[in-house]
């Protein structure tokens, strides 16, 4: 089957001093699929995928070598605040911004760059995505306290709410279940299945179950290579490297 | 040897513990009734008459605070709105953006030299350098040379204080939490609105704190305001009037003072300073409480 790319990466090389972290990778990123890349600790995951929205401007140590197209650019050579605004990132640790209330948090990407917005276009903004995300009839009656009172899971899903606000084309996650407990993961796990209809998923995981549960590719990185990139299906059952297959069946974690 | 079994020690600890925090409650309450005792003269003769009377005349024995406490609110409201800009950049620079380690340690270093600094040095330095500019500029506009005054006063407490707002005010910019700077770098966020919407807001209370501290130790600064203020007893009708401040004033007199009526004037000066920066703390702390922002 031939699949629409959103993202291609070529020969990326990101380095720390003389340190290389992920070494001459090329992998494409296909439209309205979620992506699972996987790998022990330590592997280069959570540098490879900061590297698709540009996070690694902000540490000057690191250096980003290679091609990531995007929309037909480079987008290691565009404005990167506008690389961030269509390609959003949801973190491990839930980080809904504590100043905000649950109403401002999931505008916050407007607030922040200054976009001035009517009061309609405001709650039809909020509405949408706190249903998106299903937490419109949770916090419906005090979406104007904090954030910071809602459980870790309802924090997550605000933020992936206050991440889709910006309509991204791709969506970024780096372990968002990882800080929450079973029941609060599958409702995530639900959500990313839902979300892939409108926007392209790329998720750092570590859990196996949950890469063969939502994705649909799955990149297997070691000591910062690319040892196998296919289907999920095809991952699981026929791995061809025996590295991604000693991983799987928990070799090494 | 005796051992001391471990519950007790730590008794035994908490217990000092306590102990010096009731010497330092005994001790500020002693100065506080030192100085009503002292006062008492003075309070009793002038009565409440004392804060609004305008005049400060030894000879006539006619005594009134007016003067020093606006003296006082006008120099360190001054000091403090000039200082606020430099302060907050400073700490924003090395709380925020000032990643080079060395850079940052030799910063922070010169800003607690900078604090440390005697104040006589800050006021030598003002009559030497500030007041003469301050002259030129006077003069140039047509009005009394004075160059000692107000405008002085508080020039050179900004520049006094600026180290103390700094020294807080970048940890807490530091204590800005990471995730949260990157989530909004995340959507798209300039370092600029980084600042303005997160950090800042996240850290009003501390950066309040900060500030308010060194709004206490402008109030109560004594000789570098002393040395620049120009020791005038009215009520200043402009920032370049010379004035006194409640404490410049005492400082300046109490060793001539010899009538008890005027020792004891000066004593109750002290006593209003005293109240001041209490209320001022106490106000502080309400407001720094009242925009804490719950931790997550
Ligand atoms: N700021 C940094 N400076 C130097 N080295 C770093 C830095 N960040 C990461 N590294 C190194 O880069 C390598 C990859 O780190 P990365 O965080 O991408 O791994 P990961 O696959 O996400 O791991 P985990 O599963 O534990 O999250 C590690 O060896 C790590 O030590
Ligand atoms: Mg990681």
């Amino acid at each position: 089957m031939k699949k629409d790319t959103i993202l291609t990466v070529e020969n990326l090389e990101i380095s720390v001093k003389k340190n290389k972290i992920i070494k001459n990778i090329s992998l494409s990123f296909y439209k309205n699929n979620v992506t699972a890349i996987m790998g022990p600790s330590g592997c280069g995951k959570t540098t490879l995928i900061r590297a698709l929205n540009r996070m690694h401007d902000l540490d000057k140590s690191f250096k980003v070598k290679g091609s990531i197209t995007f929309d037909t650019q480079n987008l290691l050579k565009s404005d990167p605040i506008l690389v961030r605004q269509q390609i959003g990132m949801v973190f491990q640790r839930p980080n809904p911004f504590p100043n905000m209330s649950i109403y401002e948090n999931v505008l916050a990407g407007y607030i922040l760059n200054g976009i001035k917005l009517s009061k309609d276009e405001k709650d039809s903004i909020v509405d949408i995505n706190l249903k998106k995300v299903g937490l419109y009839d949770e916090v419906s009656d005090n979406i104007h306290r904090k954030g910071s009172h809602l459980s870790g899971g309802q924090q997550q899903r605000l933020c992936i709410a206050r991440t889709l606000a910006m309509k991204p084309k791709v969506l970024l996650l780096d372990e968002p279940t990882s800080a929450l407990d079973p029941k609060a993961t599958t409702r995530i796990e639900n959500l990313i299945n839902e979300l892939k209809k409108e926007v392209s998923i790329i998720m750092v995981t570590h859990n196996i179950e949950q890469a063969s549960r939502v994705s649909d590719y799955t990149a297997f990185l070691y000591l910062g290579d690319l040892i196998e990139y296919n289907t999920t299906e095809t991952i699981f059952t026929v791995p061809k490297d025996k590295r991604t297959e000693e991983y799987l069946s928990r070799k090494y974690g | 040897m005796i051992k001391i079994p471990i519950a007790k020690k730590n008794k035994l600890f908490i217990n000092i513990l306590k102990l010096t925090g009731y010497v330092a409650i005994a001790i500020l309450v002693l100065f506080l009734i030192t100085l009503i005792f002292n006062s008492f003269l003075s309070i009793k003769t002038l009565s409440l008459q004392f804060l609004f009377n305008t005049n400060w005349q030894p000879n006539t024995k006619n005594f009134g605070a007016a003067p020093f406490i606006i003296g006082t609110l006008l120099t360190s409201v001054l000091a403090l709105m000039i200082s606020i800009p430099f302060s907050l950049s400073i700490s924003i620079y090395i709380g925020y953006f000032l990643k080079n380690k060395k850079r940052k340690n030799t910063l922070e270093t010169l800003m607690d030299l900078l604090a440390g600094i005697p104040s006589v040095i800050y006021g030598f330095w003002g009559l030497m350098v500030l007041v003469p500019v301050i002259i030129k500029i006077q003069a140039w506009l047509g009005i009394i040379p004075y160059g000692v005054g107000i405008l002085a006063a508080s020039l050179i407490l900004a520049l006094m204080i600026i180290p103390y707002s700094v020294t807080l005010g970048k940890d807490i910019i530091n204590l800005v939490p990471n995730d949260l700077v990157e989530a909004a770098i995340g959507l798209g966020a300039t370092p600029y609105e980084v600042i303005k919407h997160i950090a800042i807001p996240y850290s009003l209370s501390g950066l309040f704190a900060g500030h308010l501290m060194a709004f206490g130790r402008a109030i109560s600064e004594t000789m570098a305001v002393t040395m620049v203020i120009g020791n005038r007893n009215f009520i200043p009708t402009s920032i370049m009037d010379p004035a006194n401040t409640l404490a410049s004033v005492i400082a300046n007199e109490f060793g001539e003072a010899s009538d008890p009526l005027y020792v004891s004037s000066l004593i109750e000066l002290g006593l209003i300073l005293l109240v001041i920066t209490t209320i001022i703390n106490i106000i502080g702390k309400l407001i720094v409480k009242a925009y804490t922002i719950e931790p997550r």
